[in-house]
């Protein structure tokens, strides 16, 4: 693993489907060189790290180390394939599962259209994991009073009331924290409820409310708070109006620290 | 070499920087204290050094030749220290070629680590101290003006480190300017929005942003904190600079507020000489502890051993 230490640019963990070519070897019957898929453990623009699953044929370590090898990347916004060459410069099949050899390659190609894969890749990846948050989403701490508006919910034993806070927002929906102090909640039993959710806009100490349903929910133990992922439902006009009002008070970053202070006392 | 700054005055980063050093000597780590708080020099008064026999002024005015002439040995075992001096017209402000000389000649010294007390404020000469360190601490206290001049010393610092990146590199340049500033039609608000603009000015140019962005490292340490409450500020300051500065602020640790450290200033006796068992000195043991053991003696040795990003004023 010589290679990894040497390394000055910051890897970006990223996971991409790919095909590995080894370019100066032919040893299979049809005279190709050996192919094998997997996927992009992490990249940088110097290098990149690969996980090969290589059940047939068996790749040795051993004999890639310092091969020239081709990696082929598809990516659903790319209309062809992205393509790396480089060198392998380290391998191990330690720590990985059966079949699985983790390999270090330095690019040789250092050109502008290299430079705009790797952005691609990075962007796309990005762009990815954000597929559920169709909407930007806003870190924020704002403080929030939640209650549960389903009467099932709440026959079901749920309390009406908490207290909690805004941990991010887009104008979809919204991840909050809530304390759950005596009334210790079961998360699965959140799953579906329709919540609504009270707020105050600093700047105009206005009160706005928004209704939205449990997504996703889980008790951290760190804080020993209730973290919830909520998707805002019947929105009106006048409901976006106020998340673009509470938005704006986070849109400059001295608004965004004094917001912040301001809420300090309300988190603890 | 760790530099301990930070925007406001009165935080306590000369009393930190020397319990810290008083710490890490304790590890018999040999360790060097520089007072690079010019025109506000203190360290040796806090020794108890009330005539230091020779200061900075003596290096930058070339009445001794080697930085070494001016390391002082304190009453403490594995402790030196570089004084400063607060009297001296133009010290303050040293020249640019002052400084280079002063940071090129910091890399002969040999200990396993040197401790940067800054002054306050944002100049160039407290940034460009603060940048030349690899490890880069600042100081606040549970104050709301604290916590906004930390938040700024911390963007300036990057923003400064960002121009000596790209100091050849006249579009980039600008643009950096312009968020620092707020000029321009379309005002660029946060490091993200600068990257998504070079990004569409050129790949190789958004790369090198986001590495030279990624490369600065930063640590809070709360000073004077009385409660739970006091230690959360850091994460104010650590949330707005990832949403507006896109770095990672590392929460370092806190001091505990202690009525004693004032007795011990007055008295002119490091704060740890008589009282190496409170709770103020255990969270600063705790502090100098990952410091010791979170590097290794020779990667601290070797940094920045150049001086060729200093920006000429």
């Amino acid at each position: 693993m010589g290679g990894l230490e040497q390394r000055s640019e910051k890897r970006h963990k990223i996971c991409h489907a790919i095909r590995m070519h080894i370019i100066d070897s032919c040893s299979d019957d049809s005279g190709s060189p050996p192919a094998y898929d997997g996927f992009i453990d992490n990249l940088s623009s110097g290098g990149m790290c690969i996980c090969l699953i290589d059940e047939e044929p068996p790749l040795k370590v051993g004999d890639v180390l310092g091969k020239r090898i081709k990696v082929d990347v598809t990516t659903p916004n790319a209309n062809h394939p992205i393509s790396f060459s480089g060198d392998v410069s380290w391998g191990t099949r330690e720590g990985q599962p059966e079949h699985v050899v983790m390999l270090g390659l330095r690019f040789i190609e250092m050109t502008d259209l290299h430079f705009e894969n790797v952005v691609q890749l990075l962007t796309f990846d990005t762009e990815n994991h954000c597929v559920n948050h169709r909407e930007k989403r806003y870190e924020m701490s704002h403080p929030v009073k939640i209650h549960i508006v389903n009467p099932e919910g709440i026959r079901s034993g749920l309390p009406a009331k908490y207290n909690g806070f805004v941990k991010d927002m887009s104008k979809g929906g919204m991840c909050i924290y809530l304390d759950d102090g005596n009334n210790p909640l079961n998360t699965d039993n959140l799953l579906g409820e329709r919540l609504k959710m009270e707020m105050v806009i600093p700047s105009t100490n206005e009160q706005f409310f928004l209704l939205g349903e449990v997504l996703w929910g889980t008790h951290e133990e760190e804080t020993n708070l209730v973290r919830i992922g909520l998707e805002f439902v019947e929105m009106m006009d006048l409901h976006l109006k106020n998340i673009e009002q509470l938005l704006t008070v986070y849109a400059k970053d001295h608004n965004m620290l004094w917001n912040l202070w301001d809420n300090l006392e309300v988190n603890q | 070499m760790w530099a301990i700054g930070g925007g406001k005055g009165g935080v306590g980063r000369s009393v930190l920087t020397l319990t810290l050093g008083f710490w890490l000597a304790k590890f018999r780590k040999k360790v060097i204290v520089v007072d690079a708080d010019l025109g506000g020099a203190n360290l040796n008064i806090l020794l108890g050094i009330r005539y230091p026999s020779v200061t900075l002024w003596d290096f930058i005015n070339k009445k001794v030749a080697r930085i070494n002439d001016v390391l002082i040995d304190t009453p403490y075992e594995n402790l030196s220290l570089i004084c400063g001096a607060d009297d001296m017209l133009g010290l303050a402000n040293p020249k640019y070629t002052q400084r280079k000389r002063f940071l090129n000649h910091l890399n002969t010294l040999s200990a396993d680590f040197i401790l940067f007390d800054l002054g306050s404020g944002t100049s160039f000469n407290v940034l460009d101290f603060f940048l030349y360190a690899e490890h880069k601490i600042v100081v606040l206290t549970p104050q709301a003006t604290s916590v906004q001049n930390v938040y700024g010393f911390i963007k300036s610092s990057l923003l400064r480190h960002l121009q000596r990146d790209f100091s050849r590199d006249e579009s980039v340049s600008a643009l950096i300017t312009r968020f620092s500033t707020g000029a321009g039609e379309e005002k660029i608000s946060s490091i993200g929005e600068l990257k998504d603009i070079v990004r569409r000015v050129s790949a190789e140019k958004y790369l090198k942003l986001c590495q030279a962005i990624d490369s600065f490292d930063i640590k809070t340490v709360v000073n004077m904190a009385k409660n739970a409450k006091d230690r959360q500020t850091s994460k104010i300051v650590s949330m707005v600079a990832k949403r507006y500065l896109d770095i990672e602020v590392t929460d370092f640790g806190f001091v505990k507020y202690d009525p004693e450290i004032e007795k011990s200033v007055n008295k002119m006796v490091p704060f740890l000489r008589d009282n190496n068992q409170s709770e103020t000195a255990m969270s600063t043991y705790a502090i100098a502890h990952k410091m010791a053991n979170g590097i290794s003696v020779e990667s601290s040795k070797n940094v920045n051993a150049k001086t060729d990003w200093l920006i000429a004023d």
